[in-house]
């Protein structure tokens, strides 16, 4: 799936992973090209947020391979694959509670080269918002504003890949649409995006690829419109 | 805390050494130490006369002048009964064989020319008499703390048995047979302490020298195989066992010479403003309250007092205490490191006291380790021992043969009280072992413990205060020593050449 | 008003040193997520390594100073994270308290190798003589020092944690250690710096309090359980409440001495008190702070060893115990008493098996029990009577129950806290000569005898001992078997699943701590008469520790692993007398503890593991040789 011949952001081969002695990823293959949105959907327990770990190295594959920028970081730790640009948004709220909005955009620069302030500059020019509440603790914002703080992350460390699970859930349709403009912006860089989300509207909207997962496999893979059209056959269970 | 208990066993054990030291009892004492020297050297006939006078105390004057004597003449004064009766025992059973006595009447004096040499006298028949015994061979078992919590802890008290095991084989053994101490380790343990006594029991003749504060756990062995047993005891249980005789008994109770003197000596401003320190180990405590209520007794008056636990570091809130008290005088039952803690943070608070008896766990080779000499001026300590780490090697020729053989033994052991045990019960077995031999007795466990049972007077050649062994009797004698200011111990009273001093009061037992 | 104010200074001090070995504890608890049982024994080791390059080698005091603090211990808590903590992110707290306990077991050992006990060692202060007065009081300028270090580590720490980027870091992987990784953290990093520095400061609360008590291996390792009370008021997470806390008990111990003299409570003296509270604090404290939820528990394991049937313990009891009374025939008086110390001290095990193996409990405190099961024995009731035994069985029961209910909504590292804060008040109540007396301290206990039998020799105990130790096994897989154990293993895999389903917590948690320590306190009254005599000594927190570890490595879940944690306990003493290593006991037990700590069934549940691989073999063969020659009786030994 390589576009311009370079190798895929992301790329599993064949994976097998779970927890315990349960099996949740039976062979997952799937690629990210560069520069490419893949929206992942698919029914509770498909497997998508398993995918997700082990994109974020926070699960280790059984068997397969995980591929990043064509590199075979099996086993590699998440901080590890922060640092070489893989940065995952994770569900629920990606933010530091106990920490400032400030602090919590010092972590940030664990993973990328740049200083404090020219990530606090630029997560503030995009989200003006959280300038007021600098000193606040991050657990104090509201829903919204705590998913700009985790966004920022992605607008801040320059990463290869970004990873975004779930963002939207829970959150007001209007704070949605103003995270996923920022996500049309990255796209613009020419970051490889992995969307999963289970309600799949938003994420077809900004996807160039779409795939459905099923009981640990990819079910389909297309266009985002044709897949649309499957996806109801999919979550009522079809997908078997 | 608990760890702290392990150094609540080091307390108990300083406590001990201050206690059993304490109880000497000189009547005893003297009576043996009577046998004049002279005949001590000739063995045989000598001994037995000394013995058989030994009650009257007579045999004083021709002492050499040790120590011993002027105790024992102080002894008869006040106490001349009991020891009376013991000795006539022993005198009895003495007058057979003669010979035995003369070890034991050697006194300080006498120790050097005295003779063990068992080749002479001996005459048992030889054979294989009773368990542990061979033609060629004695076996003694020693079972005390090796391993264990503190390593080490008393491996002292073995070196030291081995060292009287090294001389007694180098003046030709006892009875005609070579002497082999065979050891077990209790690691701190009164059961593991039972299972090396009853792991010995059947291959020992005798238990000689052990020493461990668990020595409850053999006790119930020894009681059930009526296996003599002579040793430093600590417990209580060992020490009521008819098979146990030591070289410094240790009934519950005190010694109340040294709490007259000094009242006698400092005057009421100062005893009446007593601080009394005790280590909080719970079995300590009852030698401490023994303690408290002679000094009590004396006329002291306590002001301030405290249960020191192991692990305490609130000294300094003990000094300001006996600033807002007044106090005059110290007295301490306690282990090195607990007393060293009170010094150090006195002498950091620059707080001083005319009466400083810390109590006689100072008399360590570590104490100028853990202290200094100037934090232990005004040290008044009474002590019912010699200053066996050699101090009195030139007045007690019996301190001088002790180091050296501890020297020879084991070069890298120091010298502590423990290896003094062990090397003091040596030698009681030892005379008591003679004193068989020149009945013309074979080594039999029950003639053993027999002849132990109706001992008199012993004073371990002036290197104990004397005291009853048979009636197990501690000792009403004591001296007290200090510390100079060039970190050294020496003696302060009595003066001159009397090596205790008995005429201030006698061991008081609980009442 | 003056005197006041001396006590107000001591205590101060005295907190302060409190204040700097507890934030050293919760810097590491907090990034690490364990709480390291073994932060004091690191400021013992450091401490001593100071003598040795300070008093030993005559090192200028700064230059060792910066050796010991800032490299070496540094190094140490970098090794030890690195070699034993990494691999316990995800693990239990039980199996990180096993750990840490075991590395405390090992320093300790190291040390009194390195440094034997029986020396004399003295931390001169630093400034020794040197002195200010303040309103009367004397005032060193090594407790001004003191101040100063836990002013500038309190002021450090914050500095650290709150203007650095590592320190906001550190902070963040407390929030959210998967989120830390994910903002490209790598843990691993800030749990070795944490360590280094919770390393560091255990070296230098260490070093400040040897000169005052002198250097001693347990005094120094146990001062920490002061830190301990004092870090708990911050629940381990707060550094200003942990200062707070250590400062309150370093005035509570002070002001008690200083005024407790004359408060007395019949022949009690407050002032005797003071050595407890830091004790009596944490156990407050642990018992009244507000607690965080239940967590959901995690699968120990996938696979629990095979539970046998009740006919079949029942065979192989019989079988036990017949091979014992033969064998006991054979054995000397000292083999005697050494297996039944085994089979005593199994019992013990037994009772952890139950509690810790089934319901998922630590204990520290379980020769507590024992301690008050051999009291009532040797004192309450007529000695050696059965009434002694089952009365021993009861008071500790009471006494599990007691200390259960407080405890009962504790999470596992503040229950275990609770039961080593009991066990140390044990500790201090033994030794308060209740229950002992005379020189040495010892009670003694008759044996057993029953109407027409007395357990008097070496070789009935032994017969008796191993009937019991039969008995209490078939009990406890009895009761693993029924609908109790179930719901224990449901409490203990899922507490707020077992809730849900209506399990009554209270209830179970209660009766499994009261028939544990029961059982306990009956091998207390069969221990005590076995040894004839006991001490205070005996069931000190150490043993309580030592009986813990073993049965850990034993196995927590097998009557095997209880058989063996008790041999292993009365027969590797008899070991070490023949190998130079002073200390080989605690090295074992602490090396033990740790090789097996990823391993919740121990050498018991390897055994019982291989035992059913053997029993399918033999199985598989037979029903081979069943097919070929269909007439062959199996051997009775498959059978049972």
């Amino acid at each position: 799936m390589s576009g311009d011949g370079r190798p895929p952001a992301l790329e599993l081969i064949d994976v097998r992973a779970g927890y315990g002695r349960i099996d949740v990823l039976h062979g997952l293959t799937l690629s990210v090209p560069r520069g490419t949105v893949l929206a992942l959907l698919g029914p509770n327990g498909a497997g998508k947020s398993t995918t997700v770990q082990i994109a974020g190295g926070r699960l280790v594959p059984r068997s397969g391979c995980l591929h990043v920028a064509g590199n075979h970081v099996n086993g590699a730790s998440p901080g590890r694959l922060a640092k070489a640009g893989v940065c995952t948004i994770p569900e629920g709220r990606g933010i530091f509670p106990n920490l400032t909005v400030d602090e919590n955009l010092w972590v940030m620069t664990n993973a990328t080269r740049r200083a404090r302030a020219d990530v606090r500059d630029r997560a503030l020019t995009f989200f003006p918002r959280l300038a007021e509440k600098r000193t606040q603790l991050a657990g104090t914002l509201s829903g919204g504003e705590q998913q700009m703080l985790a966004m920022s992350r992605a607008l801040t460390t320059d990463p290869e890949l970004l990873i975004l699970d779930e963002v939207s859930l829970g959150l007001a349709p209007l704070i949605v649409k103003e995270l996923y403009e920022a996500v049309a912006h990255l796209t613009t860089l020419g970051i490889a995006i992995l969307v999963v989300e289970q309600f799949a509207d938003t994420a077809l909207a900004v996807a160039d690829v779409a795939a459905i997962m099923g009981h640990g496999r990819i079910k389909a893979i297309g266009a985002p419109s044709a897949i649309a059209e499957q996806l109801s056959s999919a979550y009522l269970g079809g997908a078997a | 805390m608990r760890g702290v208990r392990r150094l609540g066993v080091l307390v108990l054990l300083a406590l001990v050494a201050a206690a059993c030291g304490t109880t000497l009892n000189d009547q005893q004492a003297s009576v043996e130490l009577r046998k004049d020297a002279g005949s001590g050297g000739q063995v045989v006939a000598g001994g037995g006369g000394g013995t058989a006078s030994g009650g009257v105390g007579a045999g004083s004057a021709g002492d050499t002048g040790s120590a011993s004597g002027d105790t024992v003449a102080a002894g008869d004064a006040s106490t001349a009964a009991g020891a009376d009766t013991a000795s006539g025992a022993t005198g009895a059973s003495d007058a057979s064989g003669g010979a035995a006595a003369g070890g034991s009447g050697g006194g300080g004096a006498t120790a050097t020319t005295q003779p063990t040499g068992t080749a002479r006298r001996h005459i048992s028949s030889g054979g294989a008499t009773d368990v542990g015994v061979t033609p060629s061979e004695i076996r003694v078992g020693w079972v005390g703390t090796i391993t264990g919590p503190q390593p080490g802890l008393f491996r002292g008290a073995l070196i030291g048995t081995q060292a009287w095991a090294n001389y007694q084989n180098s003046q030709g053994g006892l009875m005609g047979r070579k002497i082999t101490v065979v050891s077990g380790d209790d690691a701190l343990d009164s059961g593991k302490n039972r299972a090396a006594y009853l792991q010995l029991k059947d291959k020992v003749f005798s238990f000689v020298g052990s020493f461990s504060i668990n020595d409850d756990g053999g006790a119930t062995v020894v009681n059930d195989c009526h296996c003599p047993d002579v040793s430093g005891n600590l417990s209580t249980a060992m020490q009521s066992s008819p098979y146990h005789y030591g070289p410094q008994p240790q009934p519950l109770g005190w010694r109340t010479g040294p709490a007259h003197y000094f009242a006698q000596k400092y005057g009421k401003a100062v005893i009446e403003k007593l601080a009394f320190f005790y280590s909080q180990v719970g079995a300590a405590i009852p030698l401490a309250e023994q303690n408290r209520r002679v000094y009590e007794q004396a006329g002291f008056k306590v002001v301030y007092s405290r249960g020191v636990p192991p692990n305490d570091n609130n000294q300094t809130a003990d000094v300001v205490q006996m600033q807002r008290a007044g106090v005059k005088a110290i007295a301490f039952q306690g282990d090195l490191t607990a007393l060293s803690k009170l010094v150090n943070a006195m002498r950091q608070q620059n707080f001083k006291v005319d009466l400083l008896n810390i109590g006689n766990s100072i008399y360590d080779s570590n104490t100028f380790k853990v202290t200094s000499a100037d934090a232990l001026q005004n040290a008044q300590i009474d002590q019912v021992y010699a200053m066996f780490l050699g101090e009195d090697g030139a007045r007690i020729p019996e301190v001088k043969l002790f180091n050296d053989w501890m020297k020879k033994t084991d070069p890298n052991q120091p010298v502590d009280l423990f290896s003094m045990y062990g090397w003091l019960s040596g030698r009681l077995f030892a005379d008591a072992m003679n004193k068989m031999a020149d009945a013309g007795r074979n080594p039999v466990r029950t003639d053993l413990v027999d002849t132990l049972k109706t001992w008199g007077t012993w004073d371990g050649y002036g290197m104990v205060a004397p005291v009853q062994i048979g009636a197990k009797k501690p000792s009403d004698c004591w001296f007290i020593f200090t510390v100079t200011r060039d970190s050294k111990f020496a003696r302060a009273f009595p003066a001159g050449d009397k090596n205790y001093e008995c005429g201030y009061g006698p061991f008081s037992y609980k009442p | 008003m003056q005197t006041f104010f001396a006590f107000t200074v001591v205590g101060i001090v005295t907190g302060a040193i409190y204040a700097v070995a507890a934030s050293g504890l919760v810097v590491t608890y907090t990034t690490s997520g364990i709480f390291n049982f073994a932060h004091g024994a690191i400021g013992m080791f450091m401490a001593f390594l100071y003598w040795e390059l300070r008093i030993h080698h005559h090192w200028p005091a700064p230059i060792a100073l910066v050796v010991v603090v800032l490299v070496l211990s540094p190094m140490l808590g970098a090794l030890i994270e690195r070699v034993l903590m990494r691999k316990l992110t995800n693990a239990p707290v039980a199996v990180s308290m096993v750990v840490t306990l075991a590395l405390l077991v090992i320093l300790l050992g190291v040390a009194t190798s390195i440094w034997s006990p029986g020396e004399g060692r003295r931390l001169p202060a630093f400034f020794a003589g040197d002195d200010v007065t303040i309103a009367g009081v004397r005032v060193t300028y090594h407790e001004l020092i003191t101040l100063a270090i836990a002013v500038m580590t309190a002021i450090g720490l914050r500095v650290l944690l709150f203007r650095t980027r590592i320190g906001v870091t550190m902070r963040a992987v407390v929030d959210n250690r998967d989120l830390a990784g994910l903002n490209g953290v790598l843990p691993e990093r800030v749990a070795s710096l944490s360590w280094a520095l919770g390393a560091a400061l255990a070296a230098i609360a260490g070093i400040l309090i040897a000169p005052s008590i002198t250097l001693n291996h347990t005094l120094l390792t146990l001062l920490v359980v002061n830190g301990y009370a004092a870090a708990m008021l911050g629940r381990l997470r707060s550094l200003p409440l942990t200062f707070v806390g250590a400062l309150v008990l370093g005035l509570a111990q002070s002001y008690l001495i200083g005024y407790g003299g004359n408060v007395t409570l019949g022949s009690f003296r407050l002032i005797d008190a003071a050595q407890v509270v830091p004790t009596v604090f944490l156990f407050l404290i642990v018992v009244f702070l507000p607690q965080v939820r239940l967590t959901a528990g995690r699968v120990v394991s996938a696979i629990e060893p095979n539970v046998p049937s009740l006919r079949a313990s029942l065979a192989w009891s019989g079988v036990f115990l017949v091979a014992m009374t033969l064998l006991s025939t054979t054995m000397s008086d000292f083999w005697l008493f050494n297996t039944s110390t085994a089979l005593v001290l199994g019992l013990v095990m037994l009772s952890l098996v139950l509690l810790s193996g089934f319901a998922g409990h630590i204990s520290l405190m379980q020769m507590t029990f024992v301690g008050l099961g051999a009291i009532t024995a040797g004192r309450i009731v007529g000695t050696g009577s059965i009434w002694s035994v089952l009365a021993a069985g009861l008071l500790s029961a009471a006494l599990g129950a007691a200390v259960a209910l407080p405890a009962l909504r504790l999470q596992p590292l503040y229950l275990a806290l609770t039961t080593l804060a009991v066990a140390l008040l044990g500790d201090w109540a033994f030794n308060q000569s209740w229950g002992f007396s005379g020189i040495g301290g010892t009670l003694t206990i008759a044996r057993l005898h029953l109407p027409g039998v007395r357990f008097a020799s070496e070789q009935s105990q032994l017969v008796l001992l191993t009937a019991a130790f039969c008995l209490f096994g078939v009990f406890v897989l009895w009761i693993r078997r029924g609908p109790f154990g179930r719901r224990l293993t449901a409490v203990r895999d899922s507490p707020v699943a077992a809730s849900m389903l209506g399990l009554n917590l209270v209830a179970t948690k209660t009766a499994v701590f009261a028939l544990s320590a029961g059982m306990a306190g009956v091998a207390g009254a069969l221990y005590g008469g076995l040894r004839s005599t006991v001490s205070p000594n005996d069931f000190i927190f150490l043993q309580s520790l030592f009986v813990f570890l073993v049965a850990s490595f034993g196995g927590l879940t097998t009557v095997i692993g209880a058989l063996f944690g008790g041999a292993f306990l009365a027969l590797v003493p008899e070991l070490q007398k023949h190998v130079p290593v002073d200390s080989i006991q605690y090295l074992g037990i602490g090396i033990g503890a740790i090789a097996l700590a990823g391993n919740p069934h121990g050498f018991g549940g390897s055994m019982s593991e291989a035992g059913t691989r053997l029993r399918e073999k033999l199985a598989a063969r037979r029903d081979r040789q069943q097919v070929t020659v269909p007439t062959e009786r199996p051997p009775a030994v498959v059978a049972s």
